[in-house]
Order: C-alpha cells, then sequence, then structure tokens
C-alpha cells in the first residue's frame, strides 16, 4: 500500500516537529494505540488494536525513528505483527512553515501480510489512508490544546476510560 | 493446536506466535528461472522440478518449408478448484484392533489410504478409509494433503478421534491451485492453411512443493502431450518445465493441462485464417485427423471420432453462416459481435500404458466392480470409483439393469468405503465409466450366464433357448414358461439342493476390467457468440452451442450435466478467478469476494448436441467426458472477441483472465 498526503498543523514548524515524535501524543493519536513505551529516545514499543473488520485484531510491534532532520524531515519505521498478519510501514515526513503554521507532507509505503492481507486487500488502502488521516487530524488537535479533542474522546476522559 | 471445540481451538492457534526469517521470495515463472535467482530448494538449484525435451517427426524440415510462421505467448493465470465443500478429515483409532478409520474427502479412498499407510507406518489392513459425498473434488481431492493427513495421527497420538474442516480461508489459501502456465507456441503454416509442425516451450508455476501421487510433472506434462489437439500435424518438439516458486503447490484440477493445450491450437487456428484470410472452421476442416486409429506426436492412441461431423453439425446447429453475415450488418451500426470455435479432443481414461509413460508410479489401468445378486433379486453393485457429484450411481445402476433386464431401481451402487468396495482408484482423469462401467458389464454378463444357466434348470430347457427380459427367464417361442428372476435369485441363494449340477451357488462376481491400455479420446466443439462493449470492456455471451461425441452415451442428462458444471468452472477461469500473489508472495486472494467465482447470472444457457462414435477398443463403447466442459471455455471466448473487434483492428487476447480492462487494453493498443 502505497500513501501520501499533507496535513495542515497550527502549530509552529518546531512545535510540530516534536509533536509528531511525542510518544504521549502518539499514544493519544495513534487509532487504537492501547500501550507506547518510551525503549529508546528514537524506539518505541506499541500494542494497538484495529477494530475494523478483516483486519480486526491486536498488534504488537515497534516504531523507530530515524534520519532526522530538524525541524523539516524524520523518517518512521513501524512494525507491528499479530495474529491477523503484519504491518511494516515506512514513513517519510517533511514539515514547512506556512502562514504560521506547519505543512506536513508524508510519503509512506506499507507492507501487509498474513491473514489480514489475504482476507481484506479490498479495504486495505481505504483503512490504511483513514487511519491515517485520523491520526494526523487528532495530532493536529493534540497540538492546538486538549480542548479541540474530539468530543469523543474528552467524553471517554470523563468517564474515565483511558485519561 | 488440538482442543475440545473450535471455539478453543481458534483461541490457542492465536497464541502462537511464529518468527520467521524472511527470505528473498522468488514468485513468478521469470523470476525463478532468471539468472542467479535464490535457489528455494538445494536439491533444485535451477528452481526446476521436472523438465523434459522432446521431438517427434523432421521440426526443422516442417519450418523450412513453411510459407508463414506463426508465434505466439499464451499465459494462464494460477486458479483453483474452489469446491463448495472445502476439506475436511475425521479419524478414529481403535486401539482394542490396532485400526484406524479415516473419513476424509477424497476422491480416490484407495490411494489414501496407501498414502496414510506410509505416513503412519501402518500395514494398509490396519487402516480404514471412507470418503462419502464430497461437495466438489475436480482433482483437488485427488491429492493427499498434509493438513488432512495429520488428524489420523493426532488421533492415534491422542486415542480420540479428532476432526478438522478447512475454513475457506484456507481452504483458498493451500488447498493445491492450478493452471498457471506460459507457453510460447512457434507454428509452421503452409499457404493452404495445412500447419506442418509446432514447437512450443511450456513453462508451470507449480508453487513450492511437487504433490502426491501424481508429482508436478502432470501439469505441464499434459499441457505439452495436447498442443495438437484434433489436427494432424506430424511434427512436433516441446519443451517443458515445472517450476519452483514460493506459492502454494499446484496439482490436477478438471481439464489438467488440456485446457492449455486447447488454448493453444485453437489460438493458432484462428491466427493462420486471419493470416491467410480464411474462415476460421475451413482452417480447422484442412487439418482435421481423418483417419482412425491415430497416432499423435505425443503418443496419444485416438481409437476413433469423426471430428469433421462434430464440427459440420456444430456449425449448423450454431448458425455460424448467418451469424456471421449479421455481424458483418451490425457491426455498421456500433455493436461488435463475433464467433469463436474451440475444438478439443478430451483425453479421457488414461490407460496403463498412458500413466507408466507419464512416470507415475501409481498407475490407474484399471478398476474393479463387485455384483451380488441378493436372494431377493436386488443387486449391491460396490465399485472402485467415487462418485462426487457427477451422478455415477445412477449410470453404473443403468449399465448394471440393462445387462440384467432389471430397473434401475434395483441396483444399489456402492463406493467410497474402503471396507466396502473392491481394490479401485476412485474418479478422475474421466475414468469411472470406462473402467467400472467396463467391469460393471463384464461381472454383469457372468451373473446373467450363471443365472440363465440355473433358470434353465428350473424350466427344464437348452440354456441356449432361455431369454432374460423385463426381470424374468421365458423359454424362446413360449412366453408362457417363465421364471421370474426373483426366484432364480432366491434359488440361487437359498436352495443349494435345487441348484443344477455342478453350479456353485450364489449369484456373484468381482470383475476387473483394464481399459484401453493409451486411454480413450472424446472430442468436442464449443462455438460461442458474444457482444464486447467498447465502451467498457464488457464481454457478454449471446449463445452457447457445444457437440459432444463420448461414445457410447449412458445418460444424456448426466453428460449434459457434467458439460454445463464444466463451462462455469470453466468461464471462471476465463473472466474472472484469480489467485492472485503480490510481489513479496503473500497471496491476496483470501475470500470469495477477492477470488471472484461465477454465479448464475455469468453461466450462459448451453445447448449441447451429442454424437455417438463409440470406443472400438472399450467394453461398452464409452469414453470419458467429465472435464472437456472447461477445456474449450477460454479459446472460444478469446477467438469470439477477437471476431467481435475485428472490424476496429486486431484485437488477440491470449491470456487469462480476459478482464474488461484487458479488452480494453489491447483494444486501445490494436487501434494506436
Amino acid at each position: 500500500v502505497r500513501l501520501e498526503g499533507e496535513h495542515r498543523f497550527p502549530t509552529s514548524v518546531e512545535e510540530s516537529y516534536a509533536l509528531l515524535q511525542d510518544p504521549a501524543a502518539l499514544r493519544e493519536c495513534m487509532p487504537g494505540c492501547e500501550r507506547l513505551d518510551v525503549v529508546t529516545e528514537s524506539r518505541f514499543d506499541l500494542a494497538m488494536s484495529v477494530p475494523v473488520p478483516a483486519v480486526k485484531g491486536d498488534y504488537r510491534g515497534s516504531v523507530e525513528i530515524l534520519e532526522r532532520d530538524p525541524p523539516h524531515a524524520f523518517r518512521m519505521k513501524i512494525e507491528a505483527s499479530g495474529s491477523t498478519g503484519f504491518v511494516n510501514a515506512d514513513a517519510r515526513m517533511r514539515l514547512e512553515s506556512v502562514d504560521g503554521g506547519t505543512l506536513v507532507r508524508y510519503e509512506a509505503e506499507a507492507r501487509v501480510g498474513g491473514p489480514a492481507a489475504s482476507v481484506g486487500q479490498r479495504v486495505l488502502t481505504g483503512i490504511s489512508r483513514h487511519q491515517v488521516n485520523q491520526m494526523m487530524r487528532s495530532l493536529a488537535r493534540y497540538g492546538a490544546g486538549d480542548e479541540r479533542r474530539s468530543w469523543w474522546r474528552r467524553l471517554l476522559a470523563r468517564l474515565g476510560f483511558r485519561r | 493446536v488440538v482442543a475440545e471445540d473450535r471455539y478453543r481451538a481458534e483461541d490457542g492457534a492465536e497464541e502462537v506466535d511464529i518468527d520467521y526469517e524472511a527470505l528473498p521470495p522468488v514468485t513468478s515463472i521469470e523470476a525463478a528461472m532468471a539468472e542467479g535467482a535464490p535457489a528455494i530448494h538445494d536439491s533444485a538449484p535451477d528452481n526446476v522440478h521436472v523438465w523434459f525435451h522432446r521431438t517427434t517427426g523432421d521440426v526443422d524440415g516442417a519450418f523450412e518449408a513453411a510459407d508463414l510462421t506463426v508465434e505466439f505467448e499464451m499465459r494462464t493465470q494460477r486458479y483453483a478448484a474452489v469446491c463448495l465443500e472445502p476439506r475436511a478429515s475425521l479419524a478414529r483409532y481403535d486401539e482394542s484392533v490396532d485400526e484406524i478409520t479415516w473419513w476424509v474427502s477424497s476422491q480416490t479412498p484407495h490411494l489414501f489410504r496407501t498414502a496414510l499407510g506410509q505416513i503412519l507406518k501402518m500395514p494398509e489392513h490396519r487402516i480404514r478409509v471412507i470418503a462419502p459425498y464430497l461437495g466438489g473434488g475436480f482433482g483437488q481431492k485427488t491429492l493427499v494433503h498434509p493438513d488432512e493427513a495429520l488428524i489420523p495421527l493426532l488421533a492415534k497420538l491422542l486415542r480420540r478421534p479428532v476432526k478438522w474442516t478447512s475454513d475457506r480461508r484456507e481452504d483458498l489459501h493451500v488447498s493445491m491451485h492450478a493452471r498457471e502456465q506460459t507457453h510460447k507456441v512457434a507454428a509452421a503454416v503452409r499457404g493452404d492453411g495445412r500447419v506442418l509442425g509446432i514447437r512450443a516451450e511450456i513453462y508451470a508455476d507449480n508453487g513450492a512443493y511437487s504433490c502426491w501421487p501424481v508429482s508436478a510433472a502432470l501439469d505441464m506434462g499434459q499441457a505439452a502431450d495436447n498442443v495438437t489437439g484434433p489436427y494432424d500435424i506430424p511434427a512436433y518438439e516441446r519443451r517443458a518445465y515445472a517450476v519452483v516458486t514460493n506459492k502454494a503447490p499446484v496439482g490436477p484440477y478438471r481439464g489438467v493441462g488440456r485446457p492449455h493445450g486447447c488454448f493453444d491450437h485453437e489460438l493458432l487456428m484462428d491466427e493462420v485464417a486471419r493470416r491467410l484470410d480464411m474462415d476460421p472452421a475451413e482452417v480447422r476442416f484442412k487439418n482435421f485427423i481423418r483417419e482412425f486409429p491415430h497416432v499423435t506426436p505425443s503418443e496419444f492412441h485416438l481409437e476413433s471420432g469423426d471430428y469433421v461431423r462434430t464440427l459440420e453439425l456444430g456449425l449448423e446447429k450454431f448458425g455460424y453462416e448467418e451469424r456471421r453475415r449479421e455481424h458483418d450488418e451490425l457491426a455498421r451500426t456500433g455493436v461488435y459481435r463475433g464467433t469463436g470455435i474451440a475444438f478439443n479432443v478430451e483425453q479421457s481414461a488414461h490407460g496403463k500404458s498412458e500413466w507408466e509413460r507419464k512416470g507415475v508410479m501409481i498407475a490407474a489401468g484399471y478398476d474393479t466392480a463387485e455384483m451380488r445378486v441378493e436372494p431377493d433379486g436386488k443387486v449391491r453393485l460396490a465399485v472402485g470409483l467415487h462418485n462426487h457429484g457427477q451422478g455415477q450411481e445412477t449410470t453404473m445402476a443403468q449399465i448394471a439393469a440393462d445387462q440384467l433386464g432389471l430397473e434401475v431401481a434395483d441396483v444399489n451402487v456402492v463406493f467410497g468405503d474402503t471396507g466396502q468396495v473392491p481394490y479401485g482408484f476412485g474418479s478422475y482423469s474421466s475414468r469411472a465409466t470406462v473402467y467400472c462401467g467396463g467391469a460393471t458389464i463384464l461381472a454383469a454378463q457372468d451373473i446373467r450366464a450363471k443365472a440363465t444357466r440355473i433358470a434353465a434348470h428350473m424350466l427344464e430347457a437348452n440354456p441356449d433357448d432361455v431369454e432374460l427380459a423385463d426381470g424374468a427367464f421365458t423359454v424362446r417361442g413360449s412366453p408362457a414358461h417363465a421364471v421370474a428372476w426373483a426366484d432364480v435369485a432366491k434359488l440361487a441363494n437359498h436352495r443349494p439342493a435345487k441348484l443344477p449340477p455342478g453350479v456353485d451357488p450364489g449369484l456373484d462376481s468381482i470383475r476387473k476390467y483394464m481399459a484401453a491400455e493409451w486411454g480413450s479420446f472424446a472430442n468436442a466443439v464449443h462455438l460461442v457468440e458474444v457482444e464486447v462493449d467498447v465502451e467498457t470492456g464488457v464481454v457478454e455471451i449471446l449463445r452457447y452451442h457445444v457437440v459432444e461425441d463420448c461414445g457410447t452415451v449412458v445418460n444424456p442428462t448426466g453428460v449434459e450435466a457434467q458439460i454445463h458444471g464444466g463451462i462455469a468452472q470453466g468461464l471462471g477461469g476465463a473472466f474472472l478467478e484469480d489467485m492472485a500473489y503480490d510481489d513479496s508472495g503473500q497471496h491476496i486472494a483470501g475470500t470469495l469476494m477477492d477470488y471472484l467465482l461465477p454465479g448464475f447470472t455469468e453461466v450462459p444457457d448451453v445447448e449441447v448436441h451429442h454424437l455417438e462414435t463409440p470406443s472400438p477398443i472399450n467394453v461398452g463403447g464409452f469414453k470419458g467426458m467429465g472435464e472437456g466442459g472447461c477445456i474449450n471455455v477460454a479459446p472460444a471466448l478469446a477467438n469470439a472477441i477477437r471476431d467481435a473487434l475485428s472490424p476496429l483492428g486486431d484485437v488477440w487476447i491470449t491470456e487469462t483472465p480476459i478482464t474488461p480492462q484487458l479488452v480494453l487494453d489491447k483494444l486501445a493498443e490494436a487501434r494506436a
């Protein structure tokens, strides 16, 4: 699966650069993320649950940040596997200051394998795009401040789930 | 993971974490044969399981004498049987008698018993294999798959019955795939349309392993044997390779190599017609084998047939001339319709010498019928064939009833249980009616002769004067002087003192029948009319006619049903089905939404016309025809599409699946 796109962040390029690598922000904003533990400053362990039919399941793996060029670019490698298959993603992020905010451009190549790939072919690209868009939107909101979190996140937080 | 119910087993399986070390994948014929390709098995450093190179006749001479040469590359995708009922296995071990009973979806119960004996190191007489009705076999269920064979092993280890049923994803993933081949064909053609010789390079993507018992050699070998088809082509050179790739293994699937051979010779005929501006039917008439018996360059001993008549009848029933005139007129209004012909000789009932020639170590060159007349006159017929939807119980009962002057309902046909039937090879390679039909006739003749002798004794007549018809023996010329079949059966079984001197009690016979040593060759032509939508590339089938000649027809409805089902499968392969992998070797057709099968809306009405040229070398005159339906479909459609689009350019499709996109791409190429 090949993905590319761009998102506008309200934060400055330096803040956005930090945000995109911030374990706390990623933990909050990555859809289905259940655990994100810092192993080193450029490597996190990851546990996530994907609720989408056909690729539904629990995945464990790691996030690695490489080729840092603050605050303009970095590369992020995600490897996760679970009972329903595995995902290896390699994403290149480029940041650019625009109108007081930041334009984040990404190009990613994701390889999905195992049962998830054999039964989920038709929906994989759609699901991946959706997950990435959701993460980027959430990160942008997270950067702008908690009050702009989605209503259901806030509801869950009030009810004592997650955080 | 073995558990008490499926839920626990699935949960347990989820906990299994396998750490794979990924090696560079080899996922196509080209990649496997490329210089420096990684070797998948140390034993096959060139990634070739099996290969052969054979030449018959003067091929160089044929090409020198040719007025033109035709060359093309034919490709068929990987697809599979996809039985309605995926494979299943259930085993019970009885410790007290050291016996395994194995219920398994198998077309060949006795061969599965041999395999299990070798796997468990158990003697065969301690194994009983029961293969009940199957929801489809299509060759896939002649193969012993590792997963199903594991179940009896577990039952023995655990001392408990163990069951496993493949789900659809597993079935698509590992039940033996089929068909993926590439052929490079060159033909030497004379100016009058006669094909003088063929050179073919044949490559089959056999996946990572061979299969048991027929091996990786079968698919490519049978394809290589069938390239000359019904045509008298004296010179033929073939190089065939079974190539290893990192994909699921490939095994026989209805047609086995014959769809590829047919695709080759039928594309060739239409290309010759186009190049020489001849009618496609005329080119076929020009090249048909006309005298029988005939031995082809591939050593097919064609025993009989009338190919000219088959095609003539097809053209007449289809309305070939009118259709073609109509199509020319319609093309002027922007409606693109065309006709396609595909003729095939169906190699069936491979005989003992044919299997030996192929190098197969288990040669299904005979089969067995065990017939017993019960004391009430009803007949128990146990046969070595396996019925998995073909209606063989009816066919065999008809043959027996005909021989014994009884009703079909008087015969009970037993099959599919090594504890109940005599030794046999099950059903595959369109062999059941030829072998078990022949054996049934022989057994019935024994019984009829003996029953006639007993009846004559009861009637105090000369056996030569006694006739059997409609359930009674009568003395010729005095119909009132009669004894019922049931009374003869009762006496034979229950009143031994009343038997004629020297006659043993009972009415039974076990007969083996070893059919024609090279097999038997049926033939059929498919004629199809299509309309191609040049905006969308969608091909609609408007008319489909088949003329088949499988020798003596026992049950016309059964024959037609075989053809209808075969055509549905052929259409699946021609248009829809694709067992796709991505570049990394990931299988990506894991559901029936990704792997598209034809439904009833895609399958056209098919008109079947029968011709009967009985086999002169088989008892009963039967020829096998179980696979033919699916063999001719793709070439008939490719030829029809080419014909339909001919006013716009030459749209020559030499590959499957013929998707709307492929039609559009080829059309754009032809227009450019």
